[in-house]
């Protein structure tokens, strides 16, 4: 296979790779601030799609579908964390991930049931048209992809660094005790946090639903995509977690056309498997080890 | 006297009453998908079987029908055909549920000894038969039978596959595997994908590399819009052939417009061909079509064949569950609007590839292919 394939098989796998990045960094943000890994993360992308591609099968213009769509990413991760999370602040870590899990369950339920079974689709920004990159195809709604995840990564880099808020959750990641007695507001913190990545998962799902169609059960591949991710970075560093997220994207892709397409997931989840065993610390996410209290 | 008399009366028309209903009665217990991913295909086959009762039904009988959702779940289709079942009342059952869960009604089939009609492709559920079990549909392999005899015909040799990596899309490549050097085809690519995978293209770049003369792809759903997406976009002019299940209302609206899929080849049951079938086929879908009010889809050409081999079964046997199943397993080339229906001790499949035919989609209708 000569330079094209290659490109062919990265460039795609890059598209992959932006959404599991943005879901990666939702679980990693998370799981800063409140110390639990919400695996509803994956369902906000999925919601994202359906809705933005429901409101567009309604004649709402493209930009409000977009906006809404983020917007109710954005309101579900917020009620998210105060109606399942925030009353069980105290319980033991492994109820309050089993409740992210029941989120998940729901927030998929109740999308079969709101938007059908069937595939939605949405046409892309600027057409259907494709590309060509040294002799590969690809479809210019990827350029869309790869620019609101560049964008979207830019803005939530720069809060982390540059603003109050963003160096409050930094200071969570290292010690949430001590950002508490430092007088940072971990409940409204947390609730913040929730949002944006509700709202980030919810846009990678519009971006993306013009490429791969937007489906009830499509949450849980992006969500186990985007977990492995964020456990390459630690659970705490969002800069490894979103290349984590890129790298099993392109992965993916060259594991199915290099090798087989049968051996592609045997390959990513084997890469995380070789991963957590010469580390050494199976599921330790950032200072704390997943304990039972 | 005279009071006894009439006490005498009312009873012997009671009874006559009774007994005339006993007998008109025909209880057929249905275990269906009436939610759940099979949803849309049971409520067409229920469509079409509705329409051979307006069509023709059982002179002399009143058909009852008993139906239970399986909501498309394996588990919950074995449970709902033990209920069934286990009603003395009921004289034959139909299955209209995918293969998976004919296949976990079968291992109970003959517990209750009730004659059982099914839906579903694979071929496990009509060979090896289970004696009350009876398919209707032909299996996987004949399809990529009719896919081999139409590659060899349009002088293919090399042929590319992508397949789904459960058990359907398992048996499609093993049979075409096991048909391909008979027919001088050659297997250059054979690509899998997960059912909900969202990305085919490292499968798509390998198929291009393997420069077939025809390309097979097995999927259906969501991986159905997406694989034609890609061979479009990366821009794929070999003959693309599809499994009949890729071809739906959500299909369509996904590519953008029936047109758009003009040219896509699909081996098909006759029935879908309509008219262009010929002989007892296109008068047995011209009945369909009038008993309907509109042109049918495949699966309700299914759920009237389904009448048309319970038709035959009830006339050719008592009425008992014993001579229903007999009936059913003596059937010999039974017309129906997708084919002639056949079984054997040998073998309950029903249809076969005299069947299908290779169906073309121009504007939406199957036509047959060149």
């Amino acid at each position: 296979m000569d330079f094209s394939v290659f490109v062919q098989l990265l460039l795609p796998g890059l598209t992959t790779g932006c959404v599991y990045a943005l879901v990666a960094l939702g679980f990693v943000l998370c799981a800063n601030v409140s110390e639990v890994v919400n695996f509803a993360q994956g369902e906000y992308v999925m919601l994202g799609g359906v809705v933005a591609a429901w409101l567009f099968a309604h004649q709402v213009p493209l930009v409000v579908c977009i906006l809404l769509a983020t917007a109710a990413g954005a309101l579900l991760g917020a009620l998210q964390e105060r109606l399942t999370l925030a009353p069980v602040r105290s319980s033991p870590y492994f109820i309050q991930i089993t409740i992210t899990l029941g989120v998940a369950v729901v927030l998929r339920g109740v999308a079969l049931i709101a938007f059908g079974k069937d595939p939605l689709s949405m046409p892309g920004f600027t057409g259907d048209g494709v590309f060509e990159v040294a002799g590969a195809v690809v479809p210019v709604q990827s350029l869309w992809v790869w620019g609101s995840t560049a964008l979207l990564l830019a803005v939530i880099f720069w809060f982390l660094k540059f603003t109050d808020p963003g160096r409050a959750v930094r200071a969570c990641s290292i010690n949430l005790q001590a950002a508490r007695l430092m007088g940072v507001d971990t409940g409204k913190l947390t609730l913040a946090v929730f949002a944006v990545a509700g709202g980030a998962g919810a846009l990678a799902g519009v971006v993306i639903t013009p490429i791969v169609l937007a489906n009830w059960d499509a949450g849980i591949a992006y969500g186990l995509k985007g977990f492995i991710g964020a456990i390459l970075g630690n659970f705490r560093s969002p800069g490894i977690a979103v290349l984590g997220g890129l790298g099993i994207g392109i992965l993916e892709s060259f594991a199915a056309g290099y090798l087989s397409s049968g051996y592609k997931d045997a390959i990513v989840y084997g890469v995380l498997l070789a991963y957590l065993l010469v580390r050494g610390g199976v599921f330790v996410f950032g200072r704390l080890s997943l304990q039972l209290k | 006297m005279k009071r006894l008399i009439v006490w005498l009366s009312a009873a012997i028309v009671a009874i006559a009453f009774t007994g005339a209903s006993a007998q008109q009665e025909f209880k057929i217990g249905v275990v269906a998908s009436l939610s759940g991913g099979f949803a849309a295909a049971a409520k067409d086959t229920m469509d079409g079987y509705k329409a051979w009762e307006k069509a023709r039904g059982l002179p002399g009988r009143k058909i009852v029908m008993e139906v239970l959702d399986d909501e498309t779940n394996p588990v919950s289709a074995s449970n709902a055909f033990r209920r069934v079942a286990s009603d003395p009342g009921v004289q034959l059952i139909y299955l209209f549920i995918p293969s998976n869960s004919v296949m976990a009604v079968k291992s109970l089939a003959s517990e209750f000894k009730v004659p059982i009609v099914a839906g579903g492709a694979a071929d496990a559920i009509g060979v090896p038969p289970d004696p009350w079990l009876f398919k209707v549909a032909p299996a996987v392999r004949d399809f990529m039978t009719v896919l081999s005899q139409y590659s060899q015909k349009k002088g293919y040799q090399r042929i590319a596959t992508i397949n789904s990596t459960d058990a359907f899309g398992q048996a499609e490549i093993t049979n075409l595997r096991a048909l391909a050097p008979k027919h001088g085809l050659q297997i250059v690519a054979s690509e899998t994908f997960g059912v909900e995978d969202t990305s085919f293209n490292a499968q798509l770049t390998r198929i291009r590399a393997a420069k077939p003369d025809i390309i097979y792809n097995g999927a259906s759903g969501r991986a159905a819009i997406l694989t034609f997406r890609a061979f479009k976009q990366m821009g794929f002019k070999e003959p693309l052939v599809v499994t009949q299940a890729a071809v739906s209302k959500a299909f369509y609206d996904a590519i953008g417009s029936v047109d758009a899929a003009d040219g896509l080849m699909t081996p098909i049951q006759l029935g879908s061909l309509g008219p262009a079938a010929g002989g007892d086929m296109a008068k047995l879908y011209g009945e369909l079509e009038k008993a309907l009010g509109r042109p049918p889809v495949y699966f309700n050409t299914f759920g009237y064949d389904v009448g048309l081999i319970t038709e035959a079964a009830v006339k050719n046997s008592n009425g008992s569950r014993q001579g229903i199943r007999d009936a059913l397993e003596a059937l010999k080339d039974l017309p129906g609007v997708n084919g002639p229906v056949t079984y054997s001790k040998e073998d309950h499949t029903g249809q076969n590839f005299r069947s299908i035919g290779m169906g073309k989609l121009q504007k939406g209708r199957h036509v047959p292919a060149d």
